[in-house]
């Protein structure tokens, strides 16, 4: 595998417009991150735009002192869950932005909100943001998916690239490892022989990673720190970031669209949708994976 | 006292000592093994056979270390159940047709070790388990009561009509026989002698154990008895029957049952109890152990289903690990496997020479060491402690109990569990969150530094999920600092906590540590350490209750170590202080940002006016929306002049808005600036602050992120909950500190 690790930089962001309590502060927490990003501002509406709404839609904008012109607004009659996405193709965005509860309603399973169903097919990457405020607060801790795995290269130098325009202090690499390699320990031997292990792993790793950040352009303002967590894949990540008050979470887009059968029987990026712990991005890496 | 070699060089370092042991566990194990059969409805062969087999099999491929192995308590109930429903009246017919289900369930048992299901039986909640037991005692108590009275074939089968039929034969006994009559004066008098036992104040008689003084007087006065009368003393049926040809008369187990369900049945059954009759006593025998070794549990699941199939195939009962005579064991200074080895030897060497002997032992003796054996598992003066754990234990102690004599082991547990589980939707009403993430992963461990892990735990923790628990614990050496922090899950119930309970000391005793957290919030509405911890108060508003009745509030066992630390420190110490805490941090820019929820456990030093408090505080716009929780202390150093500043090491500060402009200031000390990032903005008093006496005593301890507003100091150390080992070295950094500022400098 090539260590070659390219960011993916986000040059046209895109939110939908919606009229949840939480859209004034979604459509302020994304401006922000337009404006340090030094990206095009793209304002989605799916549905019927009324004058009321072009009443409410300005009257945020004026509030927010955003400047009209600095927004492309597209309005769109339709699905919003099918809509979106086109709507996204045809303007080449490289970042959706989109508000979300942390929690999903828990008979939800079948009746998805937009958010998670568009994340669950989405061609671009996608920022869920749970805590998005009108007055906004610095990304301080950001962190970031560091497992083996052909996506994770250019996802880790996303999260450097991103973690410099927002002005991040300190970054956790998490690097999710499989339970099972490990010897479970049964007696005090193969407690011995479970920890030799481990720590054999973890220094493989920790070699990897470092490779791995070396090929990233990271400024000496960020600190950049390294956590092995042996654990199920998807959910340890989603637990880091809550126990760590991440206030980004940082994962690769999943290796297959995910349908109804992924959302019963959860496993990795499932775990970290059906309760998020922070804001999450998912980087959709454009590299042809050369992996089976 | 350095651990027994393993294998055949443990063998001969320690062989007299395993020897000596062994021998006196083959005597008390001698008459129990004949009484379990008989419990059993099988031939007294056949608990010896059980015995002789475990003790030679096991030795040989368990996982354990000082444990016995052989014919069980609760086992009995169960095999005595196989034995009458397959054989459907005839007792020789079922016999054969148990031990096929025996053989079978030894393969089930070797399977269950084999995809490593020794985890299974933590996955029963405590009470319902202890309620099982318990209901095992009084089944075997309430049959044998009646042999022990000399009613061999009383009229219920049920255990309840049996202990009331009990006191109507009690009743009969005054017009009975005077065969009888001796027969209950046996019983009773062994019964009494038992009971007695250990009230006995000479000490050689307790050299022996008491169910082989039982035994032997019993058996003397039998031969004695018959020397005297001529005639067998007591009749012919109230004696231990071993066929001289016991040898010869030996055939194959029944298999013919085998595709019918009761035969499935009974073998599960059998598998299930043995299983969980067995990892009980290991657990509870690693604690025992005078080396501190671990046992493979699955290993000797795997190497106990052998020894059951080959046992059954010879016409013995099940083979289980024990726990009494497993301690009988220790206490005699076993060491190795080779006593469990050496205790099935001599049994074998007792049947082959001792025959004539062992027949003369009379039932009612054995009958009356049963109805000991069950009155000690039922064990009342239990009652009490679960009921002081909690009463809704004590509710599902005695429901499974109940369920368990009406219905049945198996459907007993299951109710139990069923119940369990609804008590805990009720108490806890965190019923939706049970179901929402039963299925779900909720356990973190990461190693924070080298040897210490965190282990955090979400959502909730109760029997169904300690599995998961339970593999993260395993996996971590007991040699290191592990802190289990509980400030996610909304309640944690009573077998997690008395897992956790064993597991804290199991550290201890390897040397590590193991300290939960975040359990402070629960403390107050739980009624006992071992209790459910719930976050849900009884009274609703969580803090409005928790605060209106602070002073009667329970501390945990964190609050309570923190309670002795502030004594011994000539401190005072508050678990709920008064809500004017919040004003005083918020004049620190650190919490500018943040709002405090509430504080806890509060420590205060008059006279260097140095306050230690816990802050659970939260920042952004919704409730519960990144809560943290800290431990800091408060200094307000006293004949110095403070200036503003803030110091760090991992650039926790640097963050704060109000510093961002300030510069950083270097002291001039040059391992000191690398160190630490000092800003501030009156640099002048900044560096007349920070004195080379000062930087000296700074580099020479942890480092603690500091703020200072001019008047008092903020130190933290890390933002998290903080274990009471953390707690303890944050206050004794500030507190050697102010005694070295206030020592006068040359």
């Amino acid at each position: 595998m090539d260590f070659k690790a390219t960011p993916v930089e986000y040059k046209k962001i895109a939110t939908a417009m919606g009229f949840s309590p939480m859209a004034k502060a979604n459509l302020a927490e994304v401006y922000r991150i337009a404006q340090k990003c030094g990206a095009d501002m793209f304002v989605f509406h799916i549905g019927q735009w009324s004058d009321k709404c072009e009443a409410t839609y300005n009257s945020f904008l004026k509030e927010l002192s955003i400047p009209k012109s600095g927004i492309t607004f597209v309005s769109k009659d339709g699905d919003p869950k099918v809509e979106l996405l086109s709507l996204c193709a045809e303007n080449k965005i490289d970042l959706l932005a989109l508000g979300a509860l942390t929690r999903e309603k828990m008979f939800k399973v079948f009746n998805v909100s937009i958010a998670r169903d568009v994340c669950r097919k989405a061609d671009v990457s996608l920022l869920l943001l749970t805590n998005s405020t009108v007055e906004g607060r610095v990304c301080e801790r950001i962190v970031v998916n560091g497992s083996d795995h052909p996506k994770t290269p250019d996802t880790l130098a996303t999260a450097v690239w991103l973690s410099s325009k927002l002005g991040s202090r300190e970054l956790y690499v998490v690097d999710e490892l499989n339970e099972k390699s490990l010897v479970h320990p049964d007696d005090d031997k193969s407690q011995l022989n479970s920890t030799r292990k481990r720590k054999q792993i973890e220094r493989a790793q920790h070699g990897r990673i470092a490779k791995l950040l070396s090929c990233c352009s990271v400024s000496k303002e960020l600190e950049i720190k390294e956590q092995h967590v042996f654990g199920k894949p998807g959910y340890t990540i989603a637990h880091y970031a809550k126990v760590k008050r991440a206030d980004l979470l940082i994962v690769n887009s999943p290796d297959t669209k995910l349908g109804l059968f992924d959302r019963i029987f959860k496993h990795d990026l499932e775990y970290i949708l059906s309760d998020l712990p922070t804001n999450l991005l998912i980087v959709h890496t454009t590299k042809i994976l050369r992996h089976a | 006292m350095h651990k027994p070699s393993s294998g055949f060089r443990g063998f001969t370092e320690n062989w007299q000592a395993d020897l000596k042991a062994g021998f006196v566990v083959s005597l008390v194990a001698l008459p129990i093994s004949i009484a379990l059969a008989l419990a059993s409805g099988a031939p007294a062969i056949a608990g010896l056979i059980s015995a002789v087999i475990g003790g030679i099999l096991v030795a040989h491929l368990g996982g354990s270390f000082v444990t016995i192995t052989g014919p069980g308590n609760g086992l009995a109930v169960v095999t005595l159940g196989a034995i009458t429903t397959l054989g459907g009246g005839d007792m020789l017919a079922g016999y054969y047709m148990a031990l096929g289900a025996i053989v079978v369930s030894g393969g089930l048992l070797f399977l269950l070790g084999t995809v490593r299901l020794g985890v299974l039986a933590d996955l029963f909640p405590t009470s319902a388990v202890q309620g099982m037991l318990a209901a095992i005692g009084i089944i075997i108590l309430a049959k044998q009561s009646h042999v022990m009275i000399g009613t061999l074939s009383p009229d219920s089968s049920e255990p309840i009509p049996l202990l009331f039929e009990f006191f109507a034969s009690l009743k009969g006994l005054i017009s009975a026989d005077v065969e009888i009559i001796k027969v209950a004066v046996m019983g009773l008098g062994s019964l009494i002698f038992l009971i007695l036992f250990s009230k006995i104040r000479l000490g050689w008689m307790h050299a022996v154990p008491a169910p082989l003084w039982v035994v032997v007087i019993a058996v003397g006065i039998q031969m004695v008895g018959t020397k005297i009368n001529g005639q067998s003393f007591f009749p012919e049926v109230y004696l231990v029957n071993i066929p001289a040809d016991w040898m010869s008369s030996w055939r194959l187990p029944d298999f013919s049952g085998i595709k019918e369900g009761s035969f499935w049945t009974a073998a599960i059954t059998l598998t299930f109890i043995a299983s969980i009759e067995s990892l009980l006593s290991i657990k509870g025998m690693d604690r025992l152990d005078p080396f501190k070794r671990k046992s493979n549990v699955n290993k000797d699941l795997r190497a106990l289903g052998i020894a059951t199939a080959v046992s059954g195939l010879l016409g013995g009962l099940s083979v289980v690990t024990v726990i009494a005579r497993s301690s009988v064991n220790v206490s005699n200074g076993a060491k190795t496997r080779a006593a469990n080895f050496f205790h099935g030897i001599l049994i074998l060497i007792f049947i082959l020479f001792l025959r004539s002997l062992l027949t003369q032992i009379p039932l009612p003796a054995l009958a009356a060491i049963l109805v000991f054996t069950g009155y000690k598992l039922l064990n009342p003066s239990q009652f009490s402690r679960i009921a002081e754990i909690g009463m809704e234990q004590l509710f599902l102690f005695f429901f499974t109990l109940f369920a368990t004599l009406i219905y049945g082991l198996i459907v007993g547990i299951a109710l139990g569990m069923l119940v369990t589980l609804v008590v805990q939707f009720v108490m806890t009403r965190s019923g939706m969150d049970i179901l929402r993430y039963l299925s779900r992963p909720n356990t973190l461990l990461y190693e924070e530094e080298d040897q210490k892990f965190i282990l955090n735990i979400n959502y909730f923790s109760n029997f169904l999920n300690y599995p998961r628990l339970k593999s993260k614990l395993d996996s971590v050496p007991p040699t290191s600092t592990l802190i289990a922090d509980f400030s996610n899950s909304s309640f944690v119930d009573h077998t997690v906590m008395e897992h956790l309970a064993g597991y804290i000391e199991l550290f201890e005793q390897k040397g590590g540590s193991l300290e939960l957290v975040g359990l402070d919030m629960s403390a107050a509405s739980a009624t006992h350490p071992l209790g459910v911890q719930s976050k849900a108060n009884k009274s609703g508003s969580l803090l409005g209750g928790l605060r209106r009745d602070s002073g009667k509030a329970r501390l945990s066992t964190k609050q309570e170590k923190l309670s002795e630390f502030s004594v011994m420190n000539g401190m005072d110490f508050t678990s709920w202080p008064t809500p004017d805490w919040d004003v005083k941090l918020d004049q620190f820019n650190y919490f500018k940002y943040r709002r405090v929820d509430y504080t806890t456990n509060l420590l205060v030093h008059h006279s260097h006016k140095l306050f230690a408090i816990e802050v659970s505080s939260h920042s952004g716009e919704f409730i519960m929306k990144d809560s943290q929780q800290l431990a800091c202390v408060v200094w307000e150093p006293q004949g110095v002049e403070l200036p503003k500043f803030v110091l760090d090491r991992e650039r926790i500060f640097e963050r704060l808005a109000h510093f961002a402009g300030s510069k950083d200031i270097l002291t001039g000390q040059i391992k000191f600036d690398q160190r630490f990032a000092l800003k501030g903005s009156n640099a002048k008093a900044i560096r007349s602050f920070f004195t080379k006496e000062c930087t000296d005593f700074l580099m020479r301890n942890p480092s603690f992120h500091m703020e200072s507003n001019g008047t008092a100091l903020l130190i933290f150390h890390k933002e998290r909950v903080a274990s009471v080992q953390e707690f303890k070295l944050m206050v004794n950094f500030v507190l050697d500190w102010a005694e070295q500022m206030s020592t006068p400098s040359e």
